[in-house]
């Protein structure tokens, strides 16, 4: 039977379905589906089930801490910097400043970076300096890049605390007393990560599917590896640092990826960081998919570069050798970079052995649509169990588009990441970044970083 | 044939036997009106500030035929030609070289500017007072760029040396003058430079200051930032700096080229009072003169020019600047010459006598100096002149019939209106050149005016003479 005639007849795909489920042995289910059961299920769906229900109640029994620690933060009282780095965001800027005054804890300054805007910039930013809705703003004429930049506000930050966030995102009132919290319950904390949701979710397709995606990567995902101690990436999107440890390490490396680089050089020091998933940051992502390409493209790359040139020597044994920093660096390299061409394999595999026909293939390929589609639900589900107080309407409306998901992640993002480590891998395209001034990226070139 | 004419403070001090033809300063006006002056000689041996003297008394007469005449100083060497320059003179004769060449060449040198002279009608009355009438026509007479001075020794920082004893100094009105005569397109100015002057005195002499943005002080240092391209570290200078050379403190290189490892992305100030740091340091300017302290934006930008006359200039310059105003203000109202006023009286009182059906009024305004808007208002003057009119135009109907004599004292005949009426209408103009006045000129005295029936025995001129003799006194 032709794959045009069962398109006929919806029954008999159903009918087709169920047969080649039955005819399966269970062992056969597994070998035809290894790629989930093997992987995604265990690594993501039930750690991530696992861990959350474990974090929510624990949550729960730490109310007495958190109280304890927001009241030492306020009898505390310390100053907090806010970092602002960026290139041509002049025009964000009055209502992040706007914004900011929204906040719960009020003790902050905010530091604005100019890194060689050739818009007006500096004529918004410097009119906001003149009227003390900023409390520092530095032009570059130069642009260095985005590391440069906030180093350069780190040179001036004076708060114990340093808050880096970006310019076109803006931040929920009580988010800067939360993210400082974890400090108050650990001192070995040395740096905590903000949550980051989507603030446009509704603008196009491509931000619902953002927006299902950063819940549960970054909420959940981060909640997860936080928990079990190998979070390795603080978003500069909003990330807290304690400034005594960013100047001991003398603040950004040069990027793309040092917010993964940062918050790596912090753990090689013995500080534990955290993610803080009540302390909420909306920021806005790309409309269109062909932006979001671009982004991904220039993100993926940073894995290839800083976890398997710069800081391979995480996976080496040596004197600063930690296990978690191993586990840390294998979970995101197998996961990541080893994964995402299991796929091929896989595809390649059935192409060999499996698929008879186009018919199997197509059965095969609703099976694995199920399989994923059921467990981005539950796993979205989880997301909104753990935001709680912080759930929107739009949580909900989301859910429908959860049927899209499948094909977002596992056809759009896959080709891209691919496509990316390659790219990387082969010609080292990240050097030729527009992202970092071409001064900077021959220089790291050359040194090999 | 023209001669130069020695220009002597103490005529029994006369020294140089040369020069025929001699006169004494304070004798200059009584002078004979057919000697031919080719220029005015004045001794600066001695001093050229006495010289200088001499030349501001001459270009301060109110006869044209001796204020406008080219003035030459007499001087030995070139010593004091620096001073010279800011003189105001139009020429120098050295006394070492061939003295009667020299003087030949600044005959004819003169001859373009000597016949303009001698073409002016009434050019020996001494009735020149208009500021603005005396600058035009030293500009046209000279016929060439009048230029200014780059000087410390004027308080405006610049001087047109030719123009400087018109208002004798006070630089705001000559400006002003400047200004009018530009808008009114009588002389075009070619720009040269810009100059900050004070906004209170008008002195060119500013301290431009930086000062800290918080605590005001001027006690600050600033320093440059660098950036190693290779660990994206950013410090102060200061930081890298070991003794001659440049190490990163971040990862231990040495910094070498400048744009190709590293670079100085920006410069940071630091206040040594309170401890702030910033970019943007306060820019504050204090006035060397009058020590008066202002933004730089506060203070006056002006634009400096060389000027030279236009066709319509040199027209005005023979002719006078009369009708100025009378131009503006006729756009909008219709002025009839005294002359034709007149008639109109004429025939108005003539209607009333014959027919004995209706009343109509003969109004007077007396009205401030029009020559001190020109030189309080300067190019503004003209918005000035043009509200003037809006509120004559507002009041008067189409049949009322105005004219103005001196531009100061305005006729107005109201037909068909009543002595109550006409008066009504009289403060109403009244009113608005007051608030005009005071809100422009801040001027708040009285505006004088008189109102009174035409009759058989209305006179116009015995009217004004009483008018004048009540209110000008
Ligand atoms: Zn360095
Ligand atoms: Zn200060
Ligand atoms: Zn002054």
């Amino acid at each position: 039977m032709s794959v045009n005639s069962l398109i006929l007849s919806v029954d008999g795909y159903f009918y087709y379905l169920f047969d080649f489920i039955n005819s399966l042995t269970f062992l056969e289910f597994l070998i035809y589906f290894w790629p989930f059961f093997l992987l995604d299920l265990t690594r993501y769906l039930l750690l991530d089930a696992l861990v959350i229900f474990l974090y929510i109640p624990r949550k729960i029994l730490m109310r007495g801490k958190m109280y304890k620690a927001r009241i030492t933060l306020y009898k505390e009282m310390p100053l907090v910097t806010f970092l602002v780095p960026g290139k041509n965001e002049g025009k964000h800027i009055p209502r992040l400043a706007e914004s900011l005054q929204q906040q719960t804890y009020k003790n902050f300054e905010l530091i604005v970076v100019d890194d060689g805007s050739d818009d007006n910039t500096h004529i918004i930013c410097r009119q906001l300096e003149r009227e003390k809705k900023i409390d520092k703003f530095i032009r570059q004429s130069m642009r260095g890049g985005k590391a440069a930049a906030a180093n350069t506000a780190l040179c001036y930050a004076k708060g114990k605390y340093i808050v880096h966030i970006d310019a076109d995102s803006h931040l929920s009132d009580d988010a800067l007393e939360t993210i400082l919290l974890p400090f108050y319950l650990d001192e070995k904390i040395g740096a905590v990560g903000g949550d980051v949701r989507v603030a446009n979710t509704f603008a196009s397709m491509a931000t619902r599917m953002q927006a299902i995606e950063y819940s549960k990567s970054i909420s959940v995902g981060r909640t997860v590896t936080s928990m079990l101690g190998i979070l390795r990436i603080i978003s500069g999107a909003h990330g807290a640092f304690r400034r005594d440890i960013l100047q001991r390490i003398h603040g950004w490396d040069v990027g793309p990826g040092l917010d993964g680089d940062i918050t790596l050089k912090i753990r090689k020091l013995g500080y534990k960081v955290v993610h803080e998933p009540d302390a909420i940051c909306y920021t806005n992502t790309p409309e269109k998919f062909s932006q979001l390409a671009k982004q991904r493209f220039r993100w993926d790359r940073s894995l290839v570069r800083f976890r398997l040139r710069k800081h391979s020597d995480l996976l080496q044994p040596s004197k600063s050798f930690r296990l978690s920093n191993f586990i840390t660096s294998l979970d995101n390299i197998f996961y990541n970079f080893i994964l995402n061409f299991k796929w091929w394999i896989y595809f390649l595999l059935l192409l060999i052995f499996g698929a008879d026909d186009s018919l199997d293939l197509l059965l095969i390929f609703s099976i694995n649509y199920f399989f994923y589609f059921l467990s981005n639900l539950l796993e979205y589900t989880i997301a909104c169990l753990l935001y709680g107080k912080s759930l929107r309407r739009e949580n909900y409306f989301l859910f429908f588009y959860i049927l899209f998901v499948p094909f977002y992640t596992g056809i759009f993002l896959r080709t891209v990441r691919t496509y990316a480590y390659t790219m990387e891998l082969l010609f080292k395209a990240s050097y030729y970044d527009k992202w970092n001034p071409w001064k900077v990226s021959k220089v790291a070139h050359r040194e090999n970083l | 044939m023209r001669q130069p004419y020695l220009v002597t403070d103490r005529l029994d001090e006369v020294t140089n036997v040369g020069f025929a033809l001699h006169v004494s300063i304070d004798k200059i006006h009584e002078l004979d009106r057919s000697a031919q002056v080719g220029f005015w000689l004045i001794e600066a041996n001695v001093s050229v500030q006495q010289a200088q003297h001499c030349l501001n008394i001459i270009r301060q007469q109110l006869i044209p035929n001796i204020y406008l005449r080219p003035i030459v100083f007499l001087s030995l060497n070139h010593e004091s030609d620096a001073e010279i320059k800011l003189s105001g003179c139009d020429a120098v004769l050295y006394q070492n070289k061939e003295i009667d060449t020299q003087i030949a060449t600044l005959i004819s040198k003169f001859e373009n500017t000597n016949q303009w002279i001698d073409k002016l009608p009434n050019r020996h009355q001494d009735s020149e007072t208009n500021q603005i009438l005396r600058t035009l026509r030293l500009i046209v007479s000279r016929n060439h760029e009048i230029a200014p001075v780059i000087t410390a020794h004027s308080v405006s920082g610049f001087i047109y040396p030719l123009l400087e004893t018109v208002t004798q100094g006070n630089d705001s009105s000559f400006f002003n003058i400047l200004d009018f005569l530009e808008t009114q397109k009588l002389i075009i100015g070619n720009f040269i430079s810009h100059c900050h002057l004070c906004c209170q005195c008008h002195c060119a002499f500013l301290n431009f200051k930086e000062i800290c943005p918080q605590c005001q002080s001027e006690d600050i240092n600033s320093e440059e930032l660098i950036h190693h391209f290779k660990c994206a570290h950013v410090a102060k200078k200061s930081a890298f700096q070991q003794k001659d050379s440049l190490y990163c403190p971040k990862c231990d290189r040495e910094l070498k080229h400048i744009g190709v490892d590293y670079d100085k992305p920006s410069v940071i100030n630091h206040c040594n009072r309170c401890a702030a740091d910033f970019q943007e340091a306060e820019i504050i300017t204090e006035c060397f003169n009058c020590h008066n302290s202002a933004a730089p934006e506060d203070q006056i930008n002006r634009k400096i020019k060389a000027y030279r006359a236009t066709a319509i200039g040199a027209n005005a310059a023979m002719f006078g600047l009369d009708n100025l105003f009378t131009k503006i203000i006729s756009s909008k109202v219709k002025f009839f010459t005294e002359a034709q006023f007149k008639q109109f009286l004429e025939i108005e009182i003539e209607r009333i006598k014959r027919y004995q059906l209706s009343t109509s009024s003969l109004g007077l305004i007396k009205f401030i100096d029009i020559e001190k808007i020109y030189l309080q208002q300067g190019e503004k003057s003209i918005h000035f002149f043009e509200e003037l009119s809006t509120i004559f135009k507002s009041i008067l109907r189409l049949s009322d019939v105005v004219s103005t004599q001196d531009q100061s004292l305005f006729m107005i005949i109201l037909t068909e209106t009543s002595k109550e009426n006409s008066l009504k209408a009289m403060k109403r103009i009244i009113e608005g050149l007051s608030v005009l006045l005071s809100e422009n000129m801040h001027y708040t005295g009285s505006i004088p005016y008189e109102i009174e029936e035409i009759n058989s025995e209305t006179n116009l001129d015995q009217s004004l003479e009483q008018f004048v003799k009540k209110h000008v006194g």
